[in-house]
C-alpha cells in the first residue's frame, strides 16, 4: 500500500494540471500506485477522470505536473515512449478496432513487441476464456462486455508494468461486472499497477486496494478503499459535489 | 494600356461578385462549395439563351432563345441559380460536415461540366454559344464601351458588397457565424442549422449566377472551356489570400489574383516561354500560391473582424434569429 | 455485328475499363479510410504514372521497366505530397478541410507542370509488338495490351488483398483506419503506416495510368482528372474507405458504361458512369458518403 508514498510507487503523479486548451480541467492531482495495486478513481461526471488518464498518456496537453515511472522521470516523453516504457492505456470508448478479428486486436496490441506474439496472444486467451471461443470472430460482433475485455486484453499484450483503464464495467451486467472486476485483480496478481476509472463506488471499493475522488478537476478525497466505505463524505461528494 | 487595365479590372469586378457570393458560403458558414462556379457557367448560360434570340440558322443549338432584355436576363439567371442551388443543397447538406458537401459539390461540377459538353440541344455542347449582344450597346454604341461595362459592374459589385456586409452583420449572419463556429453547439442552442446553411448556400448560388450573366454579356459569348476547375481554385485562392469571411479581403484577393497574378503574367514575353507555358506557370503558382496561404496564413491578409471574443454573444443572438 | 456480338464486345471491354478504374478507386479508397482525407489530386497520381512511363521509354522500350517507372513516379508523388505537403498541415493541427483544398491545389500544380514542361500535345506511348492482336477468351475477344491490363489488375488487387489480410503491416493499415488514437496508444507508427499508404495508392495509381496511356497508346496532362471522376465514381458507391467495396463498384461502374456506350453514344459514357453516381448519392447519402473508419 502506498498510498501517498512516492518512494515505492510504480507509477507517480504529482500535481499535474492538465485540459484542453481552455483553463485546466484537472487541478494539482497527485497520485501513487505500487506494483500490485489497484487503484480506483471514483468522481461524478465530468469531474476530469478520464482527462486525467489521457494527460498522464500525453495524449491531453499537460501544463504543469510531474510523472514517474519505474523510477524515471517520463515527463516530456511522447506517447509512443511511454507505451514502450510499459505503460499501458485502455480507453473507455471505441476502446477496440472493429473490423479486426478478436486476434488480429491482440496482435495489434503488441504491436511494439519483437517476437513472441502469438504466443503472448494465446496467454491472453488463456487469461480471458471468454475470448477463446470468438477468437477468430471480428470485434465488431462481440456484446459490451466481451469488447471490454478485449480492450483489455489488447492492453495486456505488451505485458505492461502499469495499466490505465477507463470505466471497463461502464454499461455492463452486474454479472458481467464481476468478470472483469475479477480479471483486474488476476492482473494486479501477476505484478501489474492498476489505475481504473470506476462509476460504481459500492463494487470499486470492493475490489480495490485505494481510491481517489475527483471532483472538479481535483482531488477531494483519497485513501484506503475499506476506509472509505460508508464514509459520508464520499456519498455528498457524489451528490453536491462539495465536501 | 488603359484598355488592358479596363477589361482587366471588369473581369476583377464581375470575379470579385462571384468570390462575395462564395465567401458568404465559405468564409460566413464556413460551406466549402466546389461548384461555384458552375454556378457561374449554369447563370451565364441562361442569361445567354434568354437574351438571344432563337436559333434559327446560327448553327447553334440551344434551349429557349426568347431574345429578351438584359436585366431579366441576369434576373432569370439568378432565379435558376437559386432553384438549383436548393436542390443540390438540400441533398447535399443532410450530411453537415463541410467535408461531405465538399465531395458532392466537386462531383456535381464535374457532371454539370461532362452534361453541358455532350449534350448539344441544351447549349450546343462543346462548342458553346456566341454571338450576344452587349447590352445597351445600340444606344450607346461600341466605342467606349468597355467604360462603360465597366461602371455599371462596379455599381453592381458594390451593391453586392454593401449586400453581404448587412447580411454579414445582420442577426441572421452572425447565426451562420455560430453554425460555422460550433455546429453542435449551434445544433444545441436549438436552431435549424440545415437551414441556415441552405439559405447561406442559396444566396451564394443566386450570386454566382449574376456574376456568370454579367461575365457572358461581357463576353458575348460562353463555352465549357470558359468554367473549369481551375476557375474554382482561382475563387478559392483569391478568398483564401484576401481573407476568408472579410468582404474587403475578397476583393483585395481578387484584386492580387486575378489582377497581378494571372493578367500580369500574361506580360511575361513570349521569347522568354510560350503562352502554353505562360499558362501553365500561372496555374502552378495559383497552385502552390493557395497551399501556402493555407499552411502559413490561413486567415489571409486581412482578417476577418475580431468576433471571436464575442462567441457567447453570437450564440446568444444567433439563437433568436433562427 | 449481331447483337449478342455487340453485348459481348462491351462486356470484354467492360472488364478491361473495370480494371483500370479498380486499381485507381482501391487505392483511392484504402488512403481516404487510412488517412481520412479525400484526395482531388488523385487524377494527377494517374497522370504520373502514364508519363513517368513515357519517361522510361526514352530509355527502353521493355514494357514491365515502363510500367514500374510509371508507378515508382505516381508512388514517390503521392508520397511527397503527404510527406512534405500533408504531414504539415496536420502537425499545426489544421483543420482537415485545409488539406482537402490542400489536394486541389496539389492536382492543380501537378497537372500543370506536366503541361509545363511537356506541352498540353498528345505523347505517345509505344506499345509493345503485336499488342493488338486479337485473343480469344471464352466468349470475349481481348486484345494482348487488354490482356496484360487485367492480368497486371488482378495481380496487384491480389498483392493488396494479402497485404491487408496477411501481413502486420496490413492489419495495421486497418486497424489504423478503423480508430487512429486507439492504433497510437497501442503502439502503432500511425505517421508510419499513413506514409507507406500514401506511397500504395501512389503505386496503384500509376499503374493505372500507364493502363489508361496503354488502351490508346498516348496521354495529355489531363489523361488523369478527365478519369477522376469515374474513379470517385466508384470509391464512393463502393463506400470510402472499403478498398474491397471500391473493387465491386469498379466491375459494376466499368460494365455499366462500356455496355452502354455500345447501345448510346459514346460520348455519354462518362455520363452514364456519373448517373451512377447521383443514383448512389440520391438513394443512400449517408450510408454511401459517410467516411467508414472500417476496411471490411
Ligand atoms: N475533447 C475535449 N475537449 C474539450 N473539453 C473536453 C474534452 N473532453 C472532455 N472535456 C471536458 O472536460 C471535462 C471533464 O471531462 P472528462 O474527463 O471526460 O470527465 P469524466 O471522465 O470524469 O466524466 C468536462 O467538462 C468535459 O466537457
Ligand atoms: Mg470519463
Amino acid at each position: 500500500m502506498t498510498l501517498m508514498n512516492p518512494a515505492t510507487s510504480l507509477l507517480s503523479v504529482e500535481g499535474v494540471f492538465a485540459g484542453y486548451g481552455g483553463g485546466d480541467i484537472v487541478k494539482n492531482v497527485t497520485i501513487n500506485i505500487a506494483e500490485r495495486e489497484i487503484a480506483v478513481l471514483l468522481g461524478p461526471n465530468g469531474a476530469g477522470k478520464s482527462t486525467l488518464l489521457k494527460a498522464i498518456m500525453r495524449l491531453v496537453p499537460r501544463r504543469a505536473g510531474r510523472v514517474e515511472v519505474r523510477g524515471a522521470d517520463v515527463s516530456q516523453w511522447a506517447t509512443e515512449r511511454l507505451i514502450a516504457h510499459g505503460v499501458a492505456y485502455v480507453p473507455q470508448l471505441r476502446n477496440v478496432f472493429p473490423a479486426l478479428t478478436v486476434l488480429e486486436n491482440l496482435e495489434m496490441g503488441g504491436y511494439s513487441m519483437r517476437s513472441g506474439v502469438r504466443e503472448r496472444a494465446d496467454e491472453m486467451l488463456e487469461l480471458f476464456p471468454n475470448l477463446r471461443a470468438a477468437s477468430r470472430r471480428a470485434a465488431s460482433t462481440l456484446s459490451g462486455g466481451e469488447r471490454n475485455l478485449l480492450a483489455l486484453a489488447r492492453g495486456l499484450m505488451p505485458g505492461p508494468a502499469a495499466l490505465l483503464v477507463d470505466e471497463p464495467t461502464a454499461g455492463l451486467s452486474p454479472q458481467y461486472e464481476e468478470v472483469v472486476w475479477s480479471q483486474l485483480e488476476l492482473i494486479r496478481n501477476t505484478g501489474v499497477a492498476i489505475l481504473v476509472v470506476e462509476q460504481n463506488v459500492a463494487t470499486a471499493l470492493e475490489h480495490a486496494d485505494t481510491a481517489y475522488v475527483l471532483v472538479l478537476g481535483e482531488t477531494r478525497l483519497t485513501g484506503r478503499a475499506e476506509d472509505l466505505k460508508g464514509d459520508d463524505t464520499l456519498t455528498s461528494l457524489y451528490i453536491g459535489g462539495e465536501g | 494600356m488603359i484598355d488592358f487595365l479596363v477589361l482587366v479590372l471588369i473581369l476583377v469586378a464581375i470575379n470579385s461578385i462571384v468570390a462575395i457570393g462564395f465567401n458568404i458560403q465559405w468564409g460566413y458558414t464556413g460551406l466549402l462549395n466546389l461548384s461555384s462556379i458552375t454556378f457561374v457557367g449554369i447563370g451565364g448560360y441562361v442569361a445567354m439563351v434568354i437574351a438571344l434570340p432563337p436559333p434559327g440558322n446560327s448553327g447553334m443549338q440551344y434551349i429557349l432563345g426568347l431574345g429578351w432584355p438584359f436585366p431579366i436576363a441576369v434576373l432569370v439567371a439568378m432565379v435558376v441559380c437559386a432553384v438549383l442551388g436548393a436542390i443540390l443543397g438540400a441533398i447535399a447538406l443532410n450530411r453537415v460536415r463541410a467535408y461531405y458537401l465538399a465531395i458532392v459539390t466537386f462531383c456535381v461540377a464535374e457532371i454539370v461540366h461532362q452534361v453541358v459538353s455532350t449534350y448539344i440541344p441544351l447549349f450546343d455542347g462543346n462548342s458553346g454559344l456566341y454571338g450576344l449582344n452587349p447590352p445597351f450597346s445600340n444606344v450607346v454604341g461600341l466605342a467606349n464601351y468597355n467604360d462603360l461595362y465597366l461602371g455599371l459592374c462596379v455599381v453592381i459589385l458594390a451593391i453586392v458588397f454593401l449586400f453581404a456586409e448587412r447580411l454579414r452583420k445582420s442577426p441572421f449572419g452572425r447565426a451562420l457565424r455560430a453554425v460555422r463556429e460550433d455546429h453542435d453547439a449551434a445544433q444545441a442552442f436549438g436552431r435549424d442549422v440545415w437551414l441556415l446553411q441552405l439559405k447561406a448556400f442559396v444566396i451564394g448560388c443566386a450570386i454566382a449566377g449574376l456574376g456568370g450573366a454579367l461575365l457572358v454579356n461581357f463576353t458575348g459569348a460562353l463555352n465549357p472551356d470558359g468554367w473549369t476547375s481551375g476557375e474554382t481554385l482561382l475563387l478559392l485562392a483569391a478568398v483564401f489570400l484576401g481573407g476568408s469571411g472579410n468582404n474587403w479581403g475578397v476583393l483585395l484577393g481578387m484584386l492580387l489574383v486575378l489582377g497581378v497574378l494571372q493578367e500580369g503574367t500574361s506580360l511575361i514575353p513570349t521569347w522568354i516561354m510560350s503562352n502554353e507555358q505562360q499558362a501553365a506557370l500561372q496555374a502552378m503558382t495559383l497552385g502552390v500560391l493557395l497551399i501556402v496561404i493555407l499552411r502559413f496564413r490561413p486567415m489571409g491578409i486581412l482578417a476577418e473582424t475580431a468576433d471571436r471574443d464575442r462567441v457567447e454573444a453570437t450564440r446568444s443572438s444567433a439563437s433568436r434569429a433562427a | 455485328m449481331d447483337s449478342l456480338t455487340v453485348l459481348l464486345t462491351s462486356i470484354g471491354f467492360g472488364f478491361v475499363t473495370a480494371a483500370i478504374v479498380a486499381l485507381a478507386a482501391i487505392g483511392l479508397s484504402l488512403q481516404i479510410g487510412v488517412t481520412n482525407v479525400p484526395n482531388f489530386a488523385h487524377g494527377e497520381l494517374i497522370t504520373f504514372g502514364a508519363y513517368g512511363a513515357l519517361i522510361v521509354q526514352f530509355v527502353t522500350d521493355n514494357v514491365l521497366l515502363d510500367t514500374l517507372g510509371g508507378m515508382a513516379l505516381a508512388g514517390v508523388t503521392a508520397w511527397a505530397m503527404n510527406r512534405f505537403v500533408l504531414q504539415s498541415f496536420v502537425k499545426r493541427g489544421a483543420p482537415r478541410i485545409y488539406l482537402l483544398i490542400a489536394t486541389a491545389g496539389l492536382s492543380f500544380f501537378l497537372q500543370n507542370l506536366l503541361a509545363f514542361i511537356f506541352g498540353e500535345r498528345t505523347q505517345v506511348l509505344q506499345l509493345p509488338a503485336g499488342s493488338s492482336t486479337g485473343y480469344h477468351v471464352g466468349p470475349f475477344v481481348w486484345t494482348g495490351i487488354d490482356l496484360l491490363i487485367m492480368g497486371a489488375a488482378i495481380v496487384a488487387v491480389a498483392a493488396l488483398y494479402v497485404v491487408l489480410q496477411f501481413t502486420k503491416f496490413g492489419k495495421a493499415q486497418r486497424a489504423v483506419s478503423n480508430n487512429p488514437e486507439l492504433a497510437r496508444v497501442s503502439g502503432i507508427p500511425v505517421n508510419r503506416v499513413i506514409n507507406l499508404t500514401w506511397l500504395i495508392a501512389g503505386l496503384l495509381a500509376g499503374l493505372a495510368g500507364v493502363a489508361v496511356a496503354g488502351t490508346t497508346g498516348s496521354m495529355v496532362p489531363t489523361i488523369g482528372s478527365d478519369f477522376l471522376l469515374v474513379v470517385f465514381a466508384a470509391a464512393i458507391v463502393g463506400g470510402l474507405g472499403r478498398p474491397y467495396g471500391a473493387l465491386v463498384a469498379a466491375v459494376i461502374v466499368g460494365l455499366v458504361t462500356e455496355v452502354s456506350a455500345a447501345y448510346l453514344n459514346s460520348a455519354y459514357k462518362t455520363t452514364v458512369a456519373v448517373a451512377i453516381l447521383v443514383l448512389a448519392i440520391l438513394i443512400r447519402p449517408n450510408g454511401i458518403f459517410t467516411v467508414s473508419r472500417e476496411i471490411t
